[in-house]
């Protein structure tokens, strides 16, 4: 049984109050090497938006219709990588085809998703919580703007923090992870901001 | 046959998928009593947790010489000091998914007797503080005022007084502690009803 | 090759080459669990107990797996160990598994076990390749179990769910809150590499 909760306030929490990156901590490998400069954080964040949104649909899909009939569940983890690694490789076929410019702005960057834990960890936790069709492209879409929205934020950042005189011991990743822990901070301030119902 | 031909690639990796999902249907397949046991054993400790029984021996067996049948609705009704105390198990939304627990209340003294948490899918060190036992035990005792309890912005850590109605929320978490006040209200009309029809 | 002694192994594993502090490499899984020792101690064992079997595997295999779909294999080797961790949790820890949810599956996607079957395991004997696998493990437990001792005793007060401090002690909350763990570990990594930068200079 799929829990009542409307799509909407699913997709609102994705985004805000429960960002994926920053209070569930997946996708931080690709997040921490990509995150100097804006266009390629963009780019990113475009492809993993995509990228969540059709592969959360996909393994719910597959799910629903594919492993719990036939009582597969606990051959979850596999299933749902290769479903994964299969999508990207398609969308990356297509893309290709459709549009070069596009391929070239994204194209490049699809094959490091395939290892970025938001995207199996969304399949995970709709699993988990048993959501519907509806409410698992809300979580899928929203994870993915979350972590879009939290890598663009963080990329502007650490424009500034790389002018700034930082102890040599704390520069690269060590300063990222303090700066990562002032913007869950403020992203946790968000939970007041949505009433439910 | 080369070991990047077609043919060697197909069966290898087939072989090796074969072999891998045999042995797990094997292992999983000889521990699935057990994770049955275990969930028959999780719900028992709820509804005694609940209740305020201390857990000794077999759970399951305590379980079955402390509570009655349940009825229709799923109510258990049992006596703890001389007082009737009614329990059921419950299902609600959190902010993420399902949120299940057992809540146990004094129909007479109107009061709430315990609520335990069996499973839910909210944030670890956020909503999913409400499993911490700070949080479970403010309920323990607490008076229900006529228009519902409160889960509320407190002095932080606990709010023990019984009589306020209210205890206190989980900070950060203002959404799945508002999600737990309408499930913990909800369940308390539900077994106050199915205490009456008895 | 490099020198690929046991001793070397520890060494870079553990210190100048750690998975964590160095590269970066595999906090997503874990680092949501680290406001409670016991739940991080479960997660880095089957992490170690995943990475070292997987290097192992991989390493035995290696004649055998086709270069086309290396990637695939060494995915359903990992994913194969995992589910292993998974079953056996649910059955004789519930309550863990309970807690640790979707995290256990997560271990799939930690960088550092591919990472170690692609750079060491592939190239390597077995015996020096669990070891190797092993040690990564420890270098990335040893971290997280600090992080996670900092969270737990401040946090709660507690360690393991006993407690440490008295009745008087104020919990600070921030400490079980997620955003702490990324200060710790940005701390942490500071330290580290001041370390690391120091003995560099002599």
């Amino acid at each position: 049984m799929a829990p009542e909760i409307h799509p909407f306030v699913i997709l609102f929490a994705s985004v805000f109050t429960g960002n994926i990156l920053l209070t569930n901590f997946l996708g931080m490998c690709s997040f921490i090497s990509i995150s100097k400069d804006m266009k390629s954080a963009n780019g990113l964040g475009l492809a993993v938006t995509v990228v969540l949104t059709i592969t959360s649909a996909a393994n719910w899909v597959v799910l629903e219709y594919v492993l719990i009939p036939y009582n597969l569940v606990v051959y979850r983890y596999i299933v749902f990588i290769v479903v994964i690694a299969a999508t990207v490789q398609m969308l990356e076929m297509i893309i290709d085809r459709v549009s070069p410019a596009l391929y070239m702005s994204l194209g490049i960057f699809l094959p490091l998703i395939t290892v970025n834990c938001a995207i199996l960890g969304v399949a995970l936790f709709m699993q988990i919580r048993e959501y519907n069709f509806w409410q698992t492209i809300a979580f899928g879409f929203g994870s993915g703007l979350g972590w879009w929205l939290a890598i663009m934020a963080l990329a502007a950042i650490q424009k500034k923090v790389s002018r700034a005189p930082v102890p040599s011991g704390l520069q690269g990743p060590g300063i990222t992870l303090i700066t990562i822990g002032f913007m869950a901070l403020a992203f946790v301030g968000f939970s007041g901001m949505l009433n439910v119902q | 046959m080369t070991k990047d031909s077609f043919l060697y690639v197909v069966v290898f990796t087939f072989l090796v998928a074969f072999v891998f999902v045999f042995l797990i249907a094997l292992v999983d397949e000889a521990t699935s009593e057990r994770v049955l046991l275990n969930r028959e054993r999780a719900t028992a400790e709820a509804f005694l947790n609940a209740v305020g029984i201390p857990l000794e021996g077999d759970v399951r067996e305590l379980y079955k010489s402390s509570f009655g049948q349940p009825n229709s609705d799923g109510i258990v009704t049992t006596t703890v000091d001389g007082r009737r105390v009614v329990a059921r198990q419950f299902t609600g939304n959190g902010l993420w998914g399902a949120v299940s627990g057992v809540l146990a209340l004094d129909p007479e003294e109107n009061m709430i007797v315990g609520l335990d948490i069996i499973s839910h899918s909210e944030t670890p060190g956020l909503g999913g503080r409400i499993e911490e036992d700070w949080f479970k035990e403010q309920f323990r005792g607490e008076l229900i005022p006529p228009d519902g309890l409160r889960v509320m912005k407190g002095e932080g850590g606990m709010d023990m007084d019984q009589g306020n109605g209210m205890v206190d929320g989980v900070t950060g978490a203002s959404l799945t502690s508002a999600a737990m006040e309408t499930i913990v209200n909800d369940e308390i009309d539900m077994l106050m009803k199915g205490a009456d029809d008895e | 090759m490099s020198d690929v002694s046991p001793r070397t192994v520890l060494w870079k594993n553990l210190w100048t080459d750690n998975p964590i502090f160095v590269q970066i490499l595999g906090i997503c899984s874990t680092l949501a669990v680290t406001n409670n020792l016991a739940n991080t101690l479960i997660m880095t064992v089957a992490v170690i107990f995943v990475t070292g079997l997987t290097n192992v595997t991989v390493s035995v295999m290696k004649s055998l797996i086709p270069r086309k779909v290396r990637m695939i294999v060494q995915t359903l080797i990992i994913a194969f160990y995992v589910i292993l961790v998974d079953i056996v949790l649910r059955a004789y820890l519930p309550e863990i598994s309970k807690a640790l949810g979707p995290y256990v599956g997560l271990i799939i996607t930690n960088c550092i076990i591919m990472g170690r079957a692609e750079a060491f395991a592939q190239a390597n004997p077995p015996a020096i390749a669990l070891w190797d696998g092993l040690t990564s493990g420890a270098g990335y437990m040893g971290v997280l179990v600090i992080v996670a001792v900092i969270r737990e005793l401040l946090g709660s007060g507690s360690l393991l769910g006993f407690r440490i401090f008295g009745q008087n002690f104020i919990p600070w909350t921030i400490m079980v809150m997620p955003p702490s763990a990324f200060f710790l570990l940005g701390g942490l990594i500071w330290v580290a590499k001041t370390i690391m930068l120091r003995k560099e200079a002599e």
